[in-house]
Formats: structure tokens, sequence, C-alpha cells
């Protein structure tokens, strides 16, 4: 799994590449986590295009960062999920909670084109 | 029960084997050429599966040991059986429960749920208390239990002969298109 951050006037991009579970999400969390704590960031944006894979573990690094966000009135947003990550969504009923884009485009263009 | 082919697997508690786990039966199933949401419903499965034994029964223990059997069954179907011989689960009701889990990390409790789910049947069983749990029974392989008069079946006991727990999952893949 690798990622890449980019941090713009309190939107954080991450761009996720690999499986999102069990191994991953560990790594994958203290990274963002850091990013995060370093305060301000209230959009967390996460690019999944390129995640083909996504199980539990996966979906609870992002409700996990759901929760902190939302305490602090911020939101996620997930971009460009896969079939089989989408079906996990889906099941899952996060779609309800948490806006999906079909690309990185359209996430950025409802954010006010910062990113 | 026709078995036309079959396949066992032994990995290590080991995260980094979570995917090696869930590519092989991936491989080994594509020989009933199944349509890609099938294939991706059974990986999700299957990782479920193998996460749940990593954390649950062994605890995180990277020396633990899970076997993986595969039968490609009559009819196209698919079983899946992914055990342990960790610690077992003391309490298979918590254990099915949306949002229920022992663990205090981000582990949601949505795992059994999501196997349900992409699976048309799921059989938990366990020897932490000699007991075992039928999920869920629903789909096709519902209506072909209740077919047979298997029905009464649901809440057979299938604990295991030493300490672990045991998962159980059927499927029936589409068939083959000419």
């Amino acid at each position: 799994m690798a990622l890449e951050l980019i941090l713009k006037e309190g939107y954080l991009l991450v761009h996720l590449q690999g499986d999102l579970d069990l191994h991953s999400v560990d790594k994958i969390r203290a990274v963002v986590d850091n990013a995060l704590n370093r305060g301000g960031v209230h959009t967390l944006l996460l690019d999944l295009s390129q995640v083909p894979f996504m199980d539990s573990s996966g979906l609870g690094f992002i409700l996990g960062r759901y929760r902190h966000l939302k305490k602090k009135g911020g939101q996620v947003v997930l971009i460009a999920p896969g079939s089989q990550v989408r079906r996990v969504l889906k099941l899952a009923g996060v779609k309800r909670i948490i806006e999906i884009y079909d690309s990185k485009k359209a996430a950025c263009r409802a954010q006010g084109e910062v990113l | 029960m026709v078995v036309k082919n079959e396949m066992k697997l032994e990995i290590k508690s080991q995260t980094v084997n979570i995917s090696f786990g869930r590519a092989v039966v991936a491989a080994f199933i594509s020989q009933l050429d199944p349509i890609v949401p099938e294939v991706e419903d059974i990986s999700t499965a299957v990782s479920e599966a193998i996460t749940n034994a990593i954390v649950h029964g062994y605890k995180g223990d990277p020396n633990g040991i899970i076997r993986i059997m595969v039968r490609l069954l009559a009819g196209n179907q698919v079983e899946i059986i992914v055990e342990d011989y960790g610690v077992g689960i003391s309490d298979l009701a918590a254990a099915r429960q949306f949002g229920k889990t022992s663990q205090p990390e981000e582990r949601i409790g949505i795992g059994f749920n999501l196997m349900e789910q992409c699976m048309d049947e799921v059989i938990l069983g366990t020897s932490s208390k000699d007991n075992g749990s039928r999920l869920k029974t629903s789909g096709f392989m519902q209506f072909f239990r209740q077919g047979l008069g298997l029905g009464k079946k649901i809440g057979k006991k299938t604990g295991l002969d030493g300490p672990g727990t045991r998962v159980t999952m059927r499927k029936r893949l589409q068939p083959a298109q000419v």
C-alpha cells in the first residue's frame, strides 16, 4: 500500500494505492492521523480510485476518521471507489453518511476547487 | 454432495497472508468461470474470515495456523471453510451482531455481517463453548435446504475437536456462459 498526501487550506487529500485490509490499515492510519492531528483539517478526501480491494478493516479506518472529523464539524469524502469497494461501502450503509464522488475532479469541484 | 475439485491451504496468522489467502481462493474458483461480482464477494468473505481468525482466534499472535479449504461442488456451488485453532468465540450471539466487536481498535464488528451478505450461507462453529450456530441461511441455499427438508438442522451443533473457530461458507455461482 502506497499513499500520497496533499494538505491545503484545511483539506487533506489522501491518494491510496493498493488493498485496504488489516495488513495495510495500521500504516495508513498512523500517517493520516499524524496529518489530521497537525490541526486545521476539516475535510478528508480519500481517493480510492487505485484501491482494488477493501474489507471491514478498511471500513473501520474510514468510519474512524469520519467520527473524528464529525466531532469537529468536519467531513470525510470518498473518491472513485471501484466495484468491490463500492459494494462493501453499500453493504455497510456508508453511502448514507459519507459523500462519494465518481472522480477527483467532481469531488474537488464540490469542495470549491481548493485542491 | 459431489465434490468436483478441492484444495487446502495453511497459512500463519499473519496479516500479510490475508491477501495471499483470498487471492488463492479467487484463483482456484476461477475454473468455474465466475463473474466479477461473484469473485469480489467471495474474496471479501474470505478476507473477513481470515481476519477474524487472526484478530479474534489468535488475538494477534502471528504463529497460529489458519486452514483454508475450498470445495467445488456439483451445481456450480463453492464451499469455503476457514478454521483456526485459537481461543474460539465465547459469545456466538454477540459475534453475529452488527456493530459488536471484542476488539478495542477500529474493528467495527461488521465482518460476519459482510460474510453473510456476500455468501448464500454462513455457518459459524466454535469449540469455545462446545456449541455452534447457523448464522443465516438465505437465498438459494435456504430454498435448497428447505426443499430437502434440512431446515431442522439449523442450530445443529458444529463444535470442533479442539479450541478454535470454523467458518463454513457456501455460494452458488451463476451458470457459466457458453
